[in-house]
This record gives structure tokens, sequence and C-alpha cells, in this order.
């Protein structure tokens, strides 16, 4: 039996609760952005999917992301409710650590990316209908993907595309389900007509603050070890961060005559997204690069290409699909094994082949997401109807869907 | 090559912002798609 190492599974399970935090984190990034009416349910979404997940993970979604392999596709159901699932390690995965400390680490990582989704629909979707979709999303778009990238036997693992904390499994699959999800909801009532800003930027900031702050654990994390790979992730996410958050906040500047605090927070996003597929991969001065690339790509998306076009709420289709292909990308270019001698050379080192194998994981996700997120929004319209109606949308969903408001007047 | 590129990203948007407007006193954020569409469409 391998030998359970203290330091790796203490750091590993510190990252397990800073990556926890990371989304009601986002509750509050995304809850600051949308109307004082709809701040609630905004966080509700978010909070929610926190225990709905927890729960889905441990009965079934960890068997189908990273039990005994089917045909490359898929987890076999032998791990359901955990059965074999103990505190002994898994060398599949983590030599030094027990299997539950990888399994809940991982619990973390599904329950954010289906929460990221929710900002696309922010401000119009029926309470029930998200619960229903976001099981099912979890189910059938997240496993699958998470196997196929990071499970034993996964295809794309196979492949060798390389994927350090979830820039494909994470980040693009969401961004592209919530483009989807903008498509199929529709815009909001009276968007383009009338005024929709931000209520509380201050709890955006907060927002944001958190979830750089439980980034090191999604990223450093994701070396599953206490040792020099967690150090080498820990600065590259920090480094991309802060380059992506001035780049963002330069771009806006010039474009809209003011240095943004909004613009700095949706930047540093950015930059965390970027980093996130490469940051046990790649040197400091690529992840400076990536941070750039993540700023200045997504700012251009969100501003350029979406916005007017797309009802995307909260422009995670801009920040998370954006960034996370621009990051997948980076690591197929500044990848270097003499970061990381498991992972594999880019195009920069010598092996252009790996820029290709990037291209090809991110093109197949993303169109597994896109269509299976379709149809089964298609699916529950057909059963529970998206969205809320006109009046409830117009009275706000914290009322007309939780009964509560968030401020007395 | 990394750091060169790095350096200049860097040092010139520091310079950037020394000669963009500081502010133009308007509460005119646009950074996010709720408020850019203030405007009517």
């Amino acid at each position: 039996m391998d030998a359970i190492n203290g330091a790796d599974t203490a750091w590993v399970l510190v990252s397990t609760a800073l990556v926890m935090l990371m989304t009601p984190a986002l509750g509050l990034f995304y809850g600051g952005m949308v109307r004082g009416k709809n701040v609630l349910s905004t966080i509700m979404h978010s909070f929610f999917i926190l225990a709905l997940i927890s729960v889905q993970w441990i009965l079934w979604g960890y068997s189908l992301a990273f039990g005994p392999d089917k045909g490359g596709v898929i987890g076999g159901l032998e791990w359901l409710g955990l059965n074999g699932v103990g505190l002994e390690p898994n060398p599949d995965y983590a030599a030094t650590i027990p299997h539950q400390a990888f399994m809940i680490f991982q619990m973390t990582f599904a329950v954010i990316t289906p929460a990221l989704i929710s900002g696309a629909f922010a401000e119009r979707k029926r309470f029930k209908s998200f619960v229903v979709f976001t099981l099912l999303w979890a189910t059938l778009v997240y496993a699958p993907v998470a196997h196929w990238v990071w499970g034993v036997g996964g295809w794309i693992r196979a492949l060798g595309a390389l994927d350090f904390a979830g820039g494909t499994v994470v980040h693009i699959i969401s961004g592209i389900s919530a483009l989807v999800c903008a498509l199929v909801l529709g815009k909001r009532v009276g968007y383009g007509t009338e005024p929709m800003q931000p209520h509380n930027v201050t709890m955006t900031v907060l927002g944001t603050a958190l979830l750089w702050f439980g980034w090191f654990g999604f990223n450093a994390g994701s070396a599953l070890g206490s040792g020099t790979l967690a150090v080498s992730a820990f600065v590259a996410t920090n480094t991309a961060a802060a380059m992506a958050a001035l780049t963002w906040m330069t771009a806006s500047w010039i474009r809209h005559k003011q240095p943004s605090v909004l613009g700095a927070a949706c930047g540093a996003v950015a930059g965390l997204v970027g980093i996130t597929p490469a940051a046990g991969y790649v040197t400091p001065m690529a992840a400076i690069l990536i941070g750039f690339f993540a700023g200045a790509g997504c700012f251009i998306a969100v501003e350029m290409f979406v916005r007017g076009r797309v009802d995307d709420a909260l422009d995670v289709f801009g920040v998370h699909g954006v960034g996370g292909v621009i990051g997948a990308l980076a690591t197929g270019i500044f990848a270097t094994k003499t970061i990381n001698p498991a992972g594999a050379d880019g195009l920069l080192y010598g092996n252009p082949g790996q820029l290709v194998t990037q291209a090809i994981a991110v093109v197949v996700v993303a169109l597994y997401a896109a269509g299976v997120t379709w149809v089964l929004l298609k699916l529950v319209d057909l059963v529970l109807g998206l969205r809320v109606t006109k009046e409830e949308e117009e009275r706000g969903l914290d009322v007309s869907q939780h009964g509560e408001v968030a401020y007395q007047s | 090559m990394e750091i060169a590129i790095a350096l200049v990203l860097f040092v010139g948007m520091i310079a950037s912002w020394l000669v963009l407007p500081s502010g133009t006193g308007v509460p005119t954020e646009a950074e996010h798609v709720s408020s850019a569409l203030a405007e009517p469409a």
C-alpha cells in the first residue's frame, strides 16, 4: 500500500476548503452585478448548488467521473455511493493522500462548474427549472467531460491534452453552456431599453477577492501534493490574475476614459480562468503573457462581440468560455517539462503537436457541452418551463421565487 | 524572449496610464453588459 503523506493530505484538504469558498464567493461576484431585486436569487444559485452537487457527487457523480473506465467515455457505477472509495490512497489519481481526500477535492470543482453557468440566466430563470437543469447538467455534461480529460482511461487524457486544473473541464464547458443558456432563454425584459446597473459593485469586488484567494486551492491544490509543483502553480496563478487585472483595466480605461473598478475585478477573474489549465506547466514569465492575453481577449470578446447581441447577463461566456479557450491553447504554446516533467512541451519548446492536441480537446468538448446543454434546456422547458413569467421577472426573483427581499427600504 | 515581451507589456501599460484621462467624472461605468445597455437600443 502507498504511504499517506501528512503534508500532502493537509494541503489538499486546505485546498478543498479554499475551492469550496469560491462558490459562495461566486454568488457575491454575480450578486453584486444584478439588480437589487434579484440579488438573493442570484446568490442562491451558487449557494444551493454547493449543497445539491455535494450530495450528487457522493451518490453517483464521482463514480461517473472517476470510476473504473468504460470505453474511454465514462466512469462505471462501481464507486456508487463511494463504495470502495476509502481512506487508502488510489495511486491512479494521487498516491500520497487518502482516496476520499482526492474525491472531496474534486467535488468542489463539480460544484463550482454549474454555478458558473448561473450567471448567464440570472434574473429570469425559474428556480425549480434551475434545480432540475443543474442536476442533469452535472450528470450528463460535467461528469463525462471530467472523465474524458482527467479520468484514468479517459480518451482526451489518452490523447495527451493538458488541463492542469480545469480550463477545459470547468471553464470551457461552463462558458459554452452559458452561451447556449442565454440564447435559449432569451433576453431579460427591458434588456437594451432600460438601465440594468450592477446594484452593488462592492459586493462584486469582495466576491472577486474571495475567488482569487480560493483559486490558490483550485490551481496549486491541483498539484495534489505540497511540493514544488504546488508552489509553481501558486506563483503562476497569482501572476496571471494580476496581469489580466491590469490589462482589462487598461483596455477599459482606453475605451471608456476611466479606470474601472469592475473592470479590474473582471480582469482578475479572466486571468485566473486563463491560467487554470496552464498553472502547473508554465513559467512565471509565461504566466504574465497568459494573463495579458486572457485580460485582453476576454475584454474584447465581452465588449465587442457578446454584449448587445446575447443577454449573457453576467458575461459567463466572455470570461469563462473565451478565457478557458485562451488558456487551453496557451498551454499548448507555453507548457514546458522543466516546470512539470509529467506534462509535455508546448509549441515554444519544440512540440507544435501539443497545440493541435489542445485545440482538438477544446473543439470536441465545446461541441459536446453545447449540444447536450441545448437538449437539456429544451427538455426542461417542455416539462417545467424555463423562464419566470413577465410579471414575476418585473417584480424580481427574490420575491417571486423565494418570498424574500435582500434590502428593507 | 518571454521576459522582454512581459517587460514591454508591463511598462507600456504603466506609461499608458500616465497619459490616459484620469476620469470623466461621469458615472458611465460600462464594463458590464447590464449597465452597458443603459442606452436605448
